[in-house]
């Protein structure tokens, strides 16, 4: 079974998951190496270090058609929301934007 | 009926709830990289009000503490000083400004306010200017359009439907029908309140900071960069969302660059996912 990689509150992290990057504290210090499976007193050790965003592997139970009519929803929201004015920045920003739902779809 | 003019919006000021004591004592703190956590928790003390909703918000399933929390000295503890400041500053906001009605739902300005923050905080750290004030400038940086609301609910109602209709930008619409928009009216607040200036200038640019790029302060841009980058990740996910203008200066004066920031976003959607938890909105 295919896995993705999420980012998630910590009070959203199950017991169980993996780590899909290392994670650290405010100061960039390794709390947990990436592969790490969590257990409940690693999540709480997590929080009362102040860390509030954990990559962890998720397992993907979605088809080739729901991917991509996900992607397809994706990418139309995008476009509706920059509608209108335009500018460089602006356009590199929406760039961004496409490129980070593409992949965190896919 | 006329809306109020911008003075009489200030005069009409007074009568709406202050900002509780310890807010402003928090922020007084805010660049005191000392701060004595017994003497944050006795002035938070003062307060019960605030220790209820501290409590409510750290032992939410957000922050997954196996412990509980039964005093505002343990959350210093457990939570660390950023983090239940932050929480006792937009819970106190929330709750002093807790305005729903057909046509407004502070709720919605809320969750738009937690995504600002959150973006403002990342910018941050990214660019090493100050994560806290960062925080707060994003928590205060629309309190204009709350107090243009509370003065003038049926004027306001008006502003929202006329931008719903035209799909036009808030400011527009809220020249339109006052003559003046919500980072007047905002950064006038704030100067009443007296808060930083970095502040008081941030809200009066977060639209327009072109128009004031002349005292030197970056919170101003990064404001303005917070604000079109929560639209741009659509947090919130308003049906009539649109990603406002974003001013090339500011992102050149940060040194912001989008592909390479676009590594953050992730951690940004967490990082707001639990705040909006935590608090309940």
């Amino acid at each position: 079974m295919k896995s993705r990689i999420i980012c998630l509150a910590p009070g959203r992290v199950a017991p169980g998951m993996a780590l899909a990057a290392a994670a650290m504290d405010r100061e960039g210090r390794i709390l947990l190496a990436t592969g790490t499976v969590l257990d409940t007193s690693m999540l709480d050790r997590l929080n009362r270090r102040g860390v509030e965003a954990i990559f962890v592997h998720l397992l993907d139970t979605r088809n080739a058609e729901t991917i991509a009519h996900e992607l397809q929803r994706a990418e139309a929201r995008v476009a509706h929301i920059f509608r209108g004015a335009d500018g460089p920045a602006r356009q590199s920003l929406q760039n961004a934007i496409l490129g980070y739902r593409r992949e965190t779809t896919r | 009926m006329m809306p109020p003019s911008l003075g009489q919006l200030m005069a009409h000021a007074d009568a709406l709830p202050s900002l509780p004591e310890i807010v402003h004592h928090l922020m007084s703190t805010l660049k005191d990289e000392g701060a004595d956590v017994d003497t944050l928790a006795h002035h938070i003390n003062a307060d019960p009000a605030i220790v209820a909703r501290l409590l409510a918000a750290a032992n939410s399933s957000a922050f997954g503490v196996n412990t509980r929390i039964d005093s505002a000295r343990q959350a210093f503890y457990y939570l660390g000083v950023n983090r239940v400041v932050n929480i006792i500053m937009a819970t106190a906001l929330i709750q002093r400004f807790d305005t729903r009605t057909a046509d407004f739902d502070a709720r919605l300005l809320w969750r738009h306010t937690m995504g600002v923050a959150t973006c403002a905080r990342v910018l941050a750290e990214e660019i090493d200017y100050d994560p806290e004030i960062a925080f707060t400038a994003g928590l205060l940086h629309d309190i204009g359009q709350v107090l243009m609301f509370t003065a003038a609910p049926n004027d306001y109602a008006h502003v929202l439907e006329l931008r719903q209709k035209d799909d036009s930008s808030i400011l527009s619409a809220e020249i339109e029908v006052f003559g003046y928009d919500h980072t007047a009216a905002g950064s006038l607040l704030a100067r009443e309140w007296k808060l930083p200036w970095e502040i008081i200038e941030a809200i009066a640019a977060h639209h327009d900071p072109d128009s004031y790029n002349n005292t030197g302060s970056q919170l101003g841009d990064l404001i303005h960069l917070a604000e079109v980058l929560s639209h741009a990740l659509d947090i919130g996910e308003q049906p009539n969302n649109r990603v406002p203008d974003l001013s090339e200066r500011a992102c050149a004066n940060l040194g912001v660059s989008w592909p390479t920031f676009a590594g953050r976003f992730a951690e940004i959607e967490a990082r707001y996912d639990g705040i909006r938890i935590a608090l309940g909105i």
